[in-house]
């Protein structure tokens, strides 16, 4: 159709150049709103005569009679009407889907003509979620791009990221890849291996980091794009993950335009935890001592007193001391944007300050960024495009590395018989548990000291674009980058006294020793790349290509320094917190470097002929550094094919209505580095040491290896199919895709038996594999009924992984099926296959009587045989192999407590006149969560009960025994409770987190987001400048429907898995705020 | 469409010049974490340093708490164990390393890098470390596997035949570690620029002991004889017999001359002149590394403010700082009654060391559950001491330097170590839940010693907080290493792995076991250990003497379990009367009590089994049979390897 008319176009154009009656058209373009259109283009069509509208949105052009004008605008519907006098446009704006440019690697395309999976995403709808950093603002609403939300701490964006359960993928902004492969060991790690933990230093050099999608400002995203198929592998080595591309924000030719918008947020957690009040407790915890055969923790009398509110006793409501009921959070962008011809440019700048619910300023986040791009047409042929970013944030936690992890956990093992401080001094904070934690204490940065980092990152692009006059469709371009961050890190954390509550003496100290650290570290990227493409079309042929070749160079460099103060237990001296402060005698330094290159040439060709039969050919030849000389380049080829059935004239007459239907096929193959870099390299590294003679150390050196010299990368394949459809010009559409990525020859060791004498490992192979498969479908629908404008779109994405080859050793001996089926699952999809939980076989024991002559054994341990010990309440559970008791043998299989494999989104929004509406729902199932019944900070030895708790079976009269067959008990949901002699110990078989109770389905869905905003009436507001203005409301995590057990313990977040409660929780949010457009 | 792909031609050639291939990857810095082996071996520093990390993985185990699984000492809150700490070593990375460290050094000299003198000493070193390791091996393992060259050539991903290396018997692994260590004395110089790098003496003294340990197990191997069936034992991979052990005694007491002769070494703090002189040489020898009195050791001064060498959680809890936990490591009553009194401070011979509570003298009765069996009509029979530390006040000066007991002074402070009251009525109170004071002529008397907790290192608290930290259930912990002075969380005292006094010993026990040697020599080197603890009689030269010496002088150092073991001398109630040495009662505690009943306080000493968290009072559970195959560890991974298990 439109090959036909283009034809058309040039014979009526060839016809007029005969006739030569020409007519002056002159006129305006404007939107729905009335608002003119700057540099919409006006042209002739199929000819290359045109103009661009002005500030007015005014135009005037001389062609001749009869001729078709095409008025087109980025954005916009493109109208194609003929030519009259007097023409006022009006253009639709451009919902449609199918006409939009998507950015794909290296490039733009259109939708329709795409044949590989990529997702794009608008800012519009990345504004739909209010949040500080670009992850969450994408959740739910990229079928594929699975996220999950790991914790609400201010600036910690510990979000799980991963397209179709890949892994990390690669993040690439404004065309350079600024996610690093290598991370610095921060400064937390080296804490941690002060204190004696065990961290593996390589694991953390490698991990990918993200932090450039944490950081960058989602105000200045104007599109995102997710490569989930074969189309990333033009990203070479290191995309086998997928890419996500950020397009940030440009200049548009149109009268400068002021955008002024600000919001506040109120945020609670999500999750607060309802507990038993103190009294309940008292007499909970008895009953529990009772259980647990140990003496009582609260005389009658104390009881009693409390009870009775005696003044004598007093009560500290230890999170409400530590807690606010909700923090007020800020957010700031102001952009300026608009262009003429020869220069365009947006410029913006965000403020976000994000604080914690904690009534302490220990925590926080703060950022300023500020973004330009400027675009300069130099010549006629030749434009430049700049690009900067420069941001700064800083994110404050504790100075204790441990209240990070555990000050649930401190809350609720304080004493609440205990004063914040002491009775008489109330800057004297008082000790209320055995490891002088003292909440309040800890949170407080002028006691217990601060840990601070602060990032400054500065980031430049230079794209040089040339329109080769002498070839139609042929442009050359130059792009270079500079990259420079700047991280430090501050720590102090004080040795500080506890004093005794009544009497007001030390009683102790926290802390062995004042410390006082800093941390820098540099990172620069140089990246330069060179590219030629070419567009044209002949007849009904359409060809694009591009060559191109990119190189990266990134150093990274890191010094840090710590000093102590001094341990004499009386006589030690803090006074600042500069390096120089510290003990000269009582110092540590540390410093690294390290650097990281790669190159690629890169080449893609896409054909399709007359929009129906789509073709694309791409390939890249690519190198790692990581490998041996010789085993470090290779070609990766992929090619996509496409068929717009559609497009088909017998289907046109056949299904009128249905506008867009294309079967797409694409299939590619790219590496994934393996092992670490230079294993080929038999070197010798730090090992131990020896002090020869005595204040001299001498570092010990050891080389224990083989050189890995035939490792390479493995070799990953990606192939998707999929179906695009959309009916009644996108009234309803949607996409499905089935994808399947293999990645064959992940390092690994050759399983061989080799005696000790040879005493080295051998060295790694290219050996093992495994593959991923999954489902992805999007369905949308928009309509409007009068001026009530709507959307609808929903994706679910299903995604597996399992493993094709395992190398292990032939003489491999399995104790039995179950030892098998733990600890083997080749073939076996993951996520499935952990057989990691008893099994209910329904009911649960209602007595002493009923648990000790039950044929089957729980407890079978030497010194708790047979079921003496197991609780009324405990449930019955299936003994599979049928020996005659409980152990790990009779687990069974269940899906796991890891990422969930089944995720979806539902967005909604409308439009109403001046009202617009937004809602953001997310889920997930698939998924277990382990509530820990016996954990860390659960029930059983801390100073709280959760209420949920209280629905267990209980003797029925306070005070009775329950060791006594004659007690009556009430039933509940959870066995009877027991009291524990430590944090997280349990106190028989029966509270094992492998039981029944609590393995709970972590389905979830959520309101992510809802949004209602209005905007004011446009002819009011402009008599006072504004040329728009829209005040809105948007509500974050608003409500989630769960499991009711999981209402306590966030289904999403990585909270309970181990601590239960005990990790920083997510937050709801109620945003407040206005945007101004002058 | 030619100039389409004339045009991509030109920028497939810029792209080229843009980016050359591999030299874009060699030019980089490379991996900064890693020494390429060239530049390892280039200088004299690269070889130290190669030779440190050989020193480190020596299985020297420093500080190990061996000690607290025999007779002596006990881990404070957990029920008493016995079993051997000896354990072996079958580490063939390390091996592997030195047999590399060795062959490095032909090419060192080739390059000039070192000169033929330097390569002596290096190549002495080397075959020293090796032989050391080994000899860690064949105590525990028998004969074993003895890998003299680097294997890395032999893989040849087929059958790999040159990787397999078999076992040689016991006695040709004693004899090769003996050989070893008389080669590595040859090439090492009578002393080392830095002290604590091997040096002729070093060997030789390592010799000496490793002839002892095979002297020792070929005239005791029958007294428990392992299954003769076994085919280890047929082709003598775990057999040893009297026969053997005279040679081995000779070569014990030739190396062991040879040091005693020629070497500069010599006991620290010899012939003192008084108490006082000898509790402070024996204080002050473990606090810094003494040349004189060690032979080879460890350093833990290592220039940097953090590292320690972790003992400072023995400390008893009064000594701790932030969340230390302490009072890990007790030192049973039955250690103290070993240490043998002085007669008097000015004559000081040497008197039983049992320390005396009652009155009757029967000091082999103790308590099970002292908290409730003591009764009031029972403290009549008790001896009253006037202080708390009477009991303790001539005991050997080696007791007094290196156990921290009731009421001794240490950084400055009181320990407080007491466990109950006896009031003004004559009622006595073990263990009291509450530490309530008592008055006697105005003064204040606290049953557990002091008022406040942290004044307190012991028995406190035991019945109600099981789970409170720094509490220990014995009233003895070792003072052996810890920082005399300040409460300071880097101790730094070094680890002798081998000292002048064990090369005396050795003679000694040589001499008597075999008849050889000058045995009036032997019991001078006896006395010459007692001298310096500042006993002024002699003792005549026996074997229960040098035992007895051996106990008390190397206690809290890991020795007597070595001991027991090259002696076949554990615990085995089927092998009577051999296991002499080895029989154990229980580990049992001191309480000291106040005692108010009479005109003064004075106080009282109660022997029983301590308090345990776990099993209410303590006692042994379990058998304590030392079998006679548990003298042969299990061959590692013995299928893959190819080689003989032992006990089959």
């Amino acid at each position: 159709m439109r090959a036909t008319s283009l034809v058309l176009g040039i014979l009526l154009s060839a016809t007029a150049l005969f006739a030569q009656n020409t007519i002056k058209v002159t006129g305006t373009v404007t939107d729905a709103q009335k608002e003119p259109i700057v540099g919409a283009a006006v042209m002739q069509k199929g000819t290359s005569t045109g103009t661009a509208t002005d500030i007015d949105g005014n135009f005037e052009l001389t062609v001749p009679e009869g001729a078709v004008l095409e008025f087109s605008s980025i954005g916009f519907e493109t109208q194609t009407l003929k030519a009259a006098a007097k023409m006022n446009v009006t253009l639709v704006e451009d919902s449609e889907l199918l006409d939009e440019t998507v950015v794909v690697g290296y490039g733009v395309q259109k939708r329709e003509s795409l044949t590989s999976s990529i997702s794009q995403i608008r800012s519009e709808d990345i504004a739909m979620t209010k949040s500080p950093d670009a992850v969450t603002a994408l959740q739910g609403k990229v079928p594929g791009l699975m996220i999950t939300q790991n914790t609400g701490k201010p600036g910690d964006f510990a979000n799980s990221i991963s397209i179709r359960g890949y892994g990390t993928p690669l993040v690439v902004v404004d065309g350079v890849v600024r996610s690093s492969t290598k991370v610095t060991r921060g400064m937390f790690f080296s804490i941690m291996k002060d204190y004696g933990m065990d961290v593996s230093e390589t694991d953390i050099s490698y991990a990918n980091d993200l932090s450039v999608l944490n950081e960058i400002n989602p105000d200045d995203i104007e599109s995102i794009s997710v490569l989930k198929d074969a189309s990333a592998t033009i990203y070479g080595l290191g995309a086998e993950n997928g890419v996500i591309l950020i397009t940030t924000k440009k200049g548009q030719v149109k009268k400068p335009t002021v955008n002024l918008s600000a919001m506040l947020s109120l945020t609670q957690p999500v999750t607060v935890r309802n507990v038993e009040s103190w009294t309940s407790f008292m007499k909970w915890e008895n009953a529990m001592s009772d259980v647990s055969k140990m003496g009582h923790r609260f005389s009658d009398e104390v009881i009693a007193a409390y009870e009775n509110n005696d003044p004598d006793y007093i009560y500290t409501d230890w999170y409400n001391t530590v807690f606010k009921k909700a923090t007020l959070n800020q957010q700031y962008n102001v952009s300026l944007t608009g262009g003429t011809e020869t220069v365009d440019y947006y410029i913006g700048g965000n403020f976000t300050n994000d604080n914690s619910v904690y009534k302490s300023k220990s925590y926080g986040y703060d950022r300023y960024s500020f973004n330009a791009n400027i675009g300069v047409r130099l010549t006629k042929n030749l434009q430049a495009r700049y690009t900067t970013t420069f941001r700064q944030s800083t994110n404050r936690t504790p100075g204790s590395y441990d209240v990070d992890w555990n000050l649930l956990y401190y809350v609720y093992s304080s004493n609440p018989m205990v004063g914040v401080t002491t009775k008489e001094n109330p800057t004297h904070y008082t000790v209320v548990d055995e490891e002088f934690m003292n909440p309040a204490a800890l949170l407080d940065t002028e006691t217990a000291g601060y840990y601070k980092m602060d990032n400054k990152s500065f980031n430049n692009n230079l794209e040089i674009t040339y329109n080769a006059p002498f070839l139609k469709g042929l442009r050359f371009s130059a792009n270079g980058a500079f990259d420079f961050e700047r991280n430090k890190s501050t720590m102090l954390v004080k040795r500080y006294p506890l004093y005794d509550y009544a009497t007001d003496q030390v009683a102790g100290w926290f802390r062995e020793e004042t410390q006082y650290g800093e941390n820098w570290s540099d990172r620069r990227r140089l990246y330069g790349r060179i590219q030629a493409l070419y567009d044209n079309h002949f007849g009904k042929h359409n060809v694009t290509a591009m060559l191109g070749a990119e190189l990266t160079d990134f150093l990274m460099s890191s010094v840090g320094a710590d000093r102590y103060y001094g341990t004499d237990k009386d006589n030690w001296l803090y006074t600042h917190d500069t390096i120089n402060s510290g003990l000269r005698s009582r110092s540590e330094n540390k410093g690294t470097r390290s650097q990281d290159r790669s190159a690629g040439y890169i080449g893609r060709v896409n054909y399709n002929y007359a929009g129906k039969y789509l073709v694309e050919v791409m390939g890249r030849y690519d190198g790692s550094y990581w490998y041996k000389r010789g085993k470090r380049w290779a070609f990766f080829p992929s090619y996509s094919l496409g068929w717009r059935i559609s497009e088909e004239k017998f289907f046109k007459s056949i299904l009128p209505f249905v506008n867009n239907l294309k079967f797409r096929w694409s299939d590619g193959f790219t590496g994934s580095n393996q092992g670490s870099p230079y294993d080929y390299v038999t070197g010798y590294t730090e090992s131990g040491s020896w002090v020869f003679t005595d204040g001299k150390t001498t570092t010990g050196y050891a080389n224990n290896t083989v050189e890995s010299s035939i490792l390479t990368w493995a070799k990953v394949r990606m192939m998707d199919f999929g179906v695009d459809w959309e009916l009644w010009q996108g009234k309803f559409g949607g996409t499905f895709d089935w994808y399947k990525r293999t990645v064959i020859g992940t390092a690994a060791t050759r399983t061989v038996d080799i005696p000790d004498f040879y005493a080295v490992s051998l060295p790694k192979e290219n050996l093992n594999s495994y593959e991923n498969q999954g489902l992805e479908l999007t369905l949308y629908h928009r309509n409007n009924i009068g001026a009530f404008n709507y959307r609808i779109q929903g994706n679910v994405s299903f995604t597996r992984s399992r493993n094709t080859y395992i190398e292990s050793s032939a003489t491999q001996k399995y104790t039995s099926s179950m030892n098998y089926w733990q600890s083997y699952n080749l073939n076996r999809w993951n996520g499935y296959f952990g057989g990691s939980r008893y099994e209910w076989a329904g009911g649960q024991f209602t007595s002493i009587t009923d648990a000790s002559t039950s044929q089957v054994l729980y407890d079978y341990s030497a010194s708790g045989a047979g079921n003496r010990a197991i609780v009324p309440g405990m449930y019955k559970l299936i003994d599979r192999n049928g020996n005659g008791y409980i152990d790990s043998n009779d687990v069974f299989y269940t899906w796991g407590t890891g990422s969930s494999p089944l995720q979806f989104g539902l967005m909604l929004s409308g439009s109403w006149k001046g009202l617009d509406f937004s809602l953001m729902f997310n889920g997930a199932a698939l998924r277990y969560k382990s509530y820990m019944m016996a954990g860390y900070s659960s029930f059983g030895y801390l100073n709280y009960l959760p209420s949920e708790y209280t629905d267990s079976y209980r003797v029925a009269n306070y005070g009775d025994d329950p060791w006594d067959p004659e007690t009556q008990w009430v039933a509940g949901y959870w066995p009877a409770l027991a009291r524990v002699t430590s944090s997280g110990a349990s106190h028989n078989a029966t509270y094992t987190s492998a039981q029944p109770y609590n393995y709970i389905n972590a389905a979830f869905l959520r309101l992510k987001s809802l949004e209602v905003g209005y905007r004011f009436a446009p002819n009011f507001m402009k008599k006072i400048g504004i040329k728009s203005a829209r005040v809105f409301f948007n509500g974050g995590n608003l409500f989630t429907i769960c499991n009711p057990l999981l209402k306590y313990i966030d289904p999403e977040s990585q909270d309970a898995s181990s601590s239960a409660g005990g990790y920083y929780q997510l937050n709801r949010s109620y945003n407040f705020g206005f945007n101004l457009t002058f | 469409m030619k100039k389409i792909f004339k045009y991509i031609a030109l920028s497939v050639l810029c792209a080229g010049v843009f980016c050359s291939c591999e030299k874009f990857f060699d030019t980089m810095e490379g991996d900064l974490s890693k020494v390429d082996a060239e530049s390892m071996v280039a200088t004299q520093a690269g070889l130290q340093s190669l030779l440190a990390n050989l020193y480190n993985s020596l299985p020297m185990n420093a500080f190990s708490t061996g000690d607290q699984n025999q007779l002596f000492a006990n881990g404070s809150r957990s029920t008493p164990s016995y079993y051997s700490s000896t354990t072996g070593f079958w580490n063939y990375t390390t091996i592997r390393s030195i047999n590399k460290f060795l062959e490095a050094l032909d090419s060192a000299q080739e390059k000039g890098i070192i000169d033929e003198a330097t390569k002596k000493v290096y190549r002495g070193e080397g075959l020293f470390l090796r032989a050391y390791c080994y000899f860690c091996s064949v105590r525990y393992y028998g004969g074993i596997p003895i890998v003299d060259h680097s294997l890395d050539e032999e893989y040849d991903g087929g059958e790999n035949a040159g990787l397999y290396v078999d076992r040689s018997t016991e006695k040709e692994s004693w004899d090769w570690v003996l050989d070893q260590f008389q080669q590595a004395a040859d090439l090492l110089p009578e002393s080392q620029v830095q002290e604590m790098r091997a040096n002729k003496y070093t060997a030789l003294g390592m010799k000496a002991r490793a002839a002892l340990w095979a002297a020792s197990e070929s005239k005791y191997w029958n007294r428990a004889p392992i299954n003769s069936s076994y085919n280890a034992v047929q082709k003598k991979l775990t057999y040893m017999e009297a026969s053997y052990a005279g040679a081995y005694y000779e070569q014990a007491l030739t190396a062991a001359y040879d040091v005693i002769r020629n070497s500069s070494n010599d006991l620290y703090g010899a012939e003192p002149s008084s108490v006082d002189e000898a509790i402070d040489n024996m204080k002050n020898l473990f606090q810094h590394y003494s040349s004189l009195e060690g032979l080879f050791g460890r350093s833990y001064e290592t220039g940097d403010s953090k590292t320690t060498n972790g003992v400072n959680g023995w400390a008893p809890a009064q000594c701790l700082m932030g969340d230390y936990t302490g009072g890990s490591y007790s030192i049973s009553l039955n250690l103290a009654d070993e240490y043998d009194y002085y007669d008097s401070k000015t004559s000081r011979k040497h008197l039983n060391g049992k320390i005396q509570t009652l009155i009757d003298g029967d000091e082999d009765d103790y308590f099970d559950d002292v908290q409730a069996e003591m009764t009031d009509a029972l403290v009549a029979n008790y001896k009253k001491y006037d202080k708390v530390t009477s009991p303790f006040e001539l005991k050997d000066a080696r007791f007094q330097a290196w156990v921290i007991y009731p009421g001794c002074t240490f950084r400055g402070m009181t320990i407080n170590m007491q466990g109950g009251i006896v009031d003004g009525d004559g009622h006595v109170d073990v263990y009291p839940a509450e530490n309530k004071a008592k008055f006697k002529a105005l003064t204040a008397y606290y049953p557990y010693g002091a008022e406040k907790q942290e004044d307190l290192s012991f028995f406190y608290d035991l019945t109600t907080n099981l789970n409170s930290n720094n509490r220990s259930f014995y009233c003895f912990v070792p003072r052996k290493y810890l920082d005399q002075n300040t409460n300071n969380p880097t101790t730094k005292t070094p680890w002798y792995d081998l000292r002048y006094s064990e090369i005396l010993l050795t003679y000694a026990e040589a001499a008597v076991e075999s008849g050889k040697g000058d045995q009036g020599l032997a019991a001078t080197y006896l006395n010459m250990v007692r001298h310096r603890a500042g006993f002024t009689d002699n003792v005549p030269l026996t074997l229960e003497n040098v035992l007895h010496e051996w106990k008390v002088e190397f206690a809290l150092e890991n020795k007597w379990s070595d001991v027991l073991f090259r002696r076949r001398a554990f615990y085995n109630p089927d092998n009577t009367p051999t296991y002499e040495e080895g029989s154990i009662g229980h580990k049992l505690t001191l309480v000291p009590m106040v005692d108010l009943s009479g005109a003064e306080a004075k106080y009282i000493f109660l022997r029983a089994l301590p308090y345990s968290a776990t099993s209410h009072f303590n006692n042994y559970s379990g058998t304590l049979r030392f079998n006679a195959e548990q003298y042969y560890g299990a061959i590692p991974n013995h299928v893959k390897n190819r080689i003989d298990e032992n006990n089959k």
